[in-house]
């Protein structure tokens, strides 16, 4: 049998019963290979029949009908065979369309494959030749929409992963880029809709009236106004840097404004429901049923199979059910909701604000890649070619200016609040090479807080790398600025001052405190995140309470409390030392550090500790703002005041949570068995691996397992479990309240906090009260347990409550 | 491995209609083989190993619905392994040698340069 394929022609043998024969005379387990063939390629070969990894198996009654003649036909086919139209389609038709295409897109942004979604539709593959105005329009407008997105949302942001979007491979499918131009969709839509509304009036004064017919109009309209609206939405956010890469604020209320008008519209929109019966009819109107009937002349315009054959033979070919309209659009309605809630990181003025946003957000709304990728742009716009870590925060601030600033607010070291020294420019140059240093981790915080959290989480422990380096950096630089400062306020011969302060200003070492804290912020999440990730084991929990409490937190509330008493002693004398200057100065600020970030002083001058002298020269906003001041001077603890509360809070509730682990072990009342041979070893091991990030830190420095387990017998193991179930008790009950007057002042300071997000540092308001009723819970079987109850009881933890501390389950 | 395994094979094994068998499918080995399965594809592509159970692996195997040579269009799978229990027919092309394009020596670095090539000829087909 001769057989031309291509260009090769083939003489084939039927060897069909021969090779039959011949394989049944091998052993059983012998294969015949080439010699250059090894099995280990074998490994790799795609197995043929097989649903998992056998994707044309799937497909097997496609081609049965590809078998009987009726293969997947190209739009110009179809039109040529009269099996789709494209011109003069009912309302009723482009509804379908435009909710089928509007799944199609839900689908492709949950991570499906553009060959599997928006070009099922045969319409999108050759656009041009529609001839019906609306229709071209919608699909023009779709595949805009989504290439816009893929191309300036999802690429530009770079957060997805390969293994959770494939929306980005594009198959060579036809973009018009060069045809039609984002806005030229949105001027289109707007003809459309008009032409649209003078037909609908024209309808309506009809003598006859044809209601369904104007109801579809209808529909048609919201329909293609909302699709006008939402790609409007989306091209704003990008919007800035679209022309000059002149960067702008987001115009957030320009957006706000659209969201809301999209919600409007969402109520507005009754989903199609396509059904078989023509008699059906919708219980509550809610949807808008259209009889397939009605539908015959576009049944082709949807082909799942259509790309079938450009998808490489290993792609994961499950082609979803289409999603039904009514939950497309609830999902775009949360979508939007997303976005309006995401508008809120303008107002976050601050790193810490910022990342306190980026925390909850992620939390809370558990946010697509979509949404995600918007976050990052809004907050660090990108232009073209431009470095994560020169990018402009919201296009405007630079990260070293934000910095700054941020440290000026944390530690008030006099490099950056002194307004009329002069610094020399070696000092200038060391420290603006520390600054610009610092953006780059600082900027890549940002960054890894918008992916997906298991990443997150991997991007965090390499983060403090940069931020072991920038520890380094940081030393150098205090002690630098040691010699230089104590001479030069000296030389001020300033009589005002105490001996005392000017110990403290020199002994301190600001910039180290300011990268510890920071440094610290990322390993109490890191650690924490292990927990809302699930991927603790029991055993290891003492492990990772006892560091997380006697390493970080401990170190926390050290660096918390420099910080404070530095804001409470020095601000009075740092401002002092400024009105006295400016008088010999005359107003000329003379520290490049101060002049750099001044606008941004001014802008937030409610935050700023040192902001009585940068009112100075504002006496009419001083009346306002001395109420405030007062109330931040007046009382003494009230710097990091939350977030010593919190971190207090956290300290006492895993102290307490190893002291009752340890008494739990000692008392055998866990569950899981501690007789394994190797059970020191593999205790080592694991320990290392979970804390390995914090091991080229210098501060704190890392415990190695020998001097964990040192310091273990030091501090629980010498107790009897009494002594450590009480001790627990009491943790648990400080914990309690220290978590308990943190809300206390949260509620009773709302004015203040309106401007923030309602978590500080790691922890929500949520968390705190789930904490709250942790530790309740824990006291009351802890006293049990102390009491003697039950000796051969098991104890096991429950997680529900919150991921980070469980409860004692008896 | 080859050696030692035969090796062993040839001391447990004296049956010389085995060893027949090893020498008519090691002539087949390389050359263009054509498969049909029972859900109707063809598989086209080299012999690399097969087994008692007529397992077969197939090299720079292309995939066709119906008979090969009325389409064009194909999907391109590379390293195939098809299940014996699934074949219809077999089809060999004794007369091809290994100097054609498809029967080039499948060794590693040809393997991976032919899924290459399939990579290349699906960019291909997309336009």
């Amino acid at each position: 049998m001769q057989e031309t394929i291509g260009d090769t022609t083939y003489n084939w043998t039927d060897v069909t019963t021969e090779f039959a024969d011949l394989c049944r005379n091998l052993p059983v387990g012998e294969v015949l290979r080439d010699e250059d063939f090894t099995l280990f390629e074998a490994m790799t070969a795609l197995e043929l029949m097989d649903p998992k990894m056998d994707g044309g198996m799937s497909i097997k009654n496609h081609f049965h009908e590809q078998k009987h003649g009726n293969r997947t036909l190209t739009l110009p086919q179809l039109i040529e065979k009269k099996l789709v139209k494209t011109s003069s389609l009912t309302p009723t038709e482009l509804i379908h369309l435009f909710d089928q295409l509007l799944s199609t897109f839900h689908m492709w942004l949950d991570g499906h494959s553009l060959a599997l979604t928006l070009y099922t539709c045969v319409y999108v593959h050759d656009i041009p030749i529609i001839e019906d105005y609306p229709l071209r329009t919608i699909c023009y407008t779709f595949v805009k929409l989504i290439d816009y997105i893929r191309e300036r949302i999802l690429l530009k942001a770079g957060l997805f992963e390969e293994e959770d979007f494939s929306g980005t491979l594009t198959y060579n499918f036809p973009f018009y880029r060069d045809t039609i131009k984002d806005q030229t969709c949105l001027s289109d839509l707007k003809k459309c809709e008009d032409e649209l509304n003078k037909r609908l009036r024209s309808l309506k004064h009809e003598s006859e009236l044809n209601q369904s017919e104007i109801n579809a109009t209808q529909q048609l309209i919201h329909r293609i106004r909302f699709l006008r609206l939402f790609f409007g939405v989306t091209l704003r956010f990008n919007e800035a840097n679209e022309k000059t890469n002149e960067q702008t604020y987001l115009n957030s209320e320009e957006i706000l404004k659209n969201l809301k008008q999209i919600d409007e519209l969402l109520l507005l929109i009754r989903p199609s429901h396509v059904v078989e019966d023509e008699t059906t009819t919708s219980p509550d109107n809610a949807e808008m049923i259209i009889p397939i009937s009605s539908l015959a002349d576009i049944a082709r315009s949807f082909d799942p199979y259509y790309n079938y054959r450009q998808l490489p033979p290993a792609f994961n070919r499950f082609i979803r059910q289409l999603i039904l309209p009514s939950c497309v659009y609830t999902f775009l309605g949360s979508i939007c909701q997303q976005l309006r809630r995401m508008l809120e990181v303008n107002d976050k003025r601050t790193l810490k604000q910022a990342f306190e946003f980026f925390l909850e957000y992620s939390t809370n709304e558990k946010p697509s890649l979509f949404i995600r990728s918007l976050l990052l742009l809004s907050y660090l716009p990108s232009v073209q070619g431009c470095l994560l870590s020169s990018r402009k925060i919201f296009g405007q601030i630079s990260f070293a200016e934000q910095v700054k600033y941020e440290m000026r607010l944390f530690i008030v070291p006099p490099l950056l609040t002194l307004k009329y020294i002069a610094i020399d420019q070696e000092t200038i140059n060391y420290g603006e090479n520390f600054f610009q240093r610092a953006c780059v981790p600082f900027s890549n915080l940002f960054y890894s807080l918008c992916n997906n959290r298991a990443r997150t989480r991997e991007k965090l422990s390499n983060l403090l790398d940069e931020f072991s380096v920038l520890q380094d950096e940081s030393e150098k630089l205090d002690q630098w600025l040691h010699k230089y400062f104590l001479q030069h306020i000296l030389q001020a011969n300033l009589s005002t001052l105490n001996a005392q302060t000017l110990l403290l200003i020199e002994k301190t070492s600001y910039f180290f405190q300011f990268i510890l804290h920071w440094t610290l912020l990322i390993m109490e999440y890191y650690l924490l995140m292990g927990f809302d990730l699930s991927l603790y084991s029991k055993r290891e929990l003492y492990d990772v309470y006892f560091y997380f409490a006697q390493i970080i937190l401990f170190t926390h509330i050290n660096v918390y409390k420099t910080s404070t008493n530095l804001l409470n002693t020095t601000i009075p004398m740092l401002i002092q030392t400024n009105q006295k200057h400016q008088q010999i100065s005359k107003n000329q600020t003379s520290n490049i550090f101060v002049q750099q970030f001044s606008s941004l002083v001014q802008q937030h001058s409610n935050d700023d500790p040192l902001m009585d002298s940068a009112n100075d020269s504002n006496p009419g906003q001083k009346k306002n703002k001395r109420k405030n001041l007062n109330g931040l001077l007046s009382t003494n603890t009230d710097h990091h005041e939350q977030e010593v509360a919190l971190i207090h809070g956290h300290f006492a509730m895993s102290t307490a949570m190893h002291r009752c682990l340890k008494a739990l072990e000692l008392e055998r009342r866990l569950r899981f068995s501690s007789t394994d041979a190797n059970y020191f070893l593999r205790d080592e091991i694991r320990y290392r691996h979970r804390f390995l990030p914090f091991a080229n830190l210098c501060a704190p420095p890392y415990m190695p397992h020998a001097d964990f387990l040192h310091i273990q017998n030091l501090s629980d193991n010498r107790y009897t479990p009494k002594e450590l179930y009480q001790d627990a008790i009491n943790n648990f009950s400080q914990a309690k309240t220290y978590f308990e007057s943190y809300l206390n002042r949260l509620t009773a300071s709302k004015q203040q906090t309106l401007n923030r997000t309602f978590t500080t540092n790691f922890t929500s308001l949520a968390d705190v009260e789930s904490y709250i009723r942790i530790a309740k819970t824990n006291c009351v079987v802890l006293k049990l347990l102390l009491s003697g109850h039950k000796p051969e009881m098991k104890i096991d933890f429950d997680f529900t409550l919150h991921a980070h501390y469980p409860t004692l389950k008896l | 491995m080859t050696d030692s395994n035969e090796d062993k094979l040839i001391s447990n094994e004296t049956d010389a209609q085995s060893e027949r068998t090893r020498q008519k499918i090691n002539q087949w080995l390389n050359k263009p083989m054509r498969v049909s399965i029972v859900d109707g594809r063809v598989l086209i592509g080299v012999l690399l190993c097969t087994d008692r159970d007529q397992n077969l692996i197939l090299g720079n195997c292309n995939e066709y619905i119906g008979s090969p040579s009325e389409q064009e269009e194909f999907r391109a799978l590379g390293l195939a392994l098809i299940p014996g229990q699934h074949i219809q027919s077999i089809y060999i092309d004794e007369g091809s040698s290994s100097t054609t394009p498809h029967s080039s020596n499948p060794s590693h670095t040809s393997i991976t340069t032919t899924t290459k090539d399939h990579i290349v000829d699906d960019d291909k087909s997309d336009d």
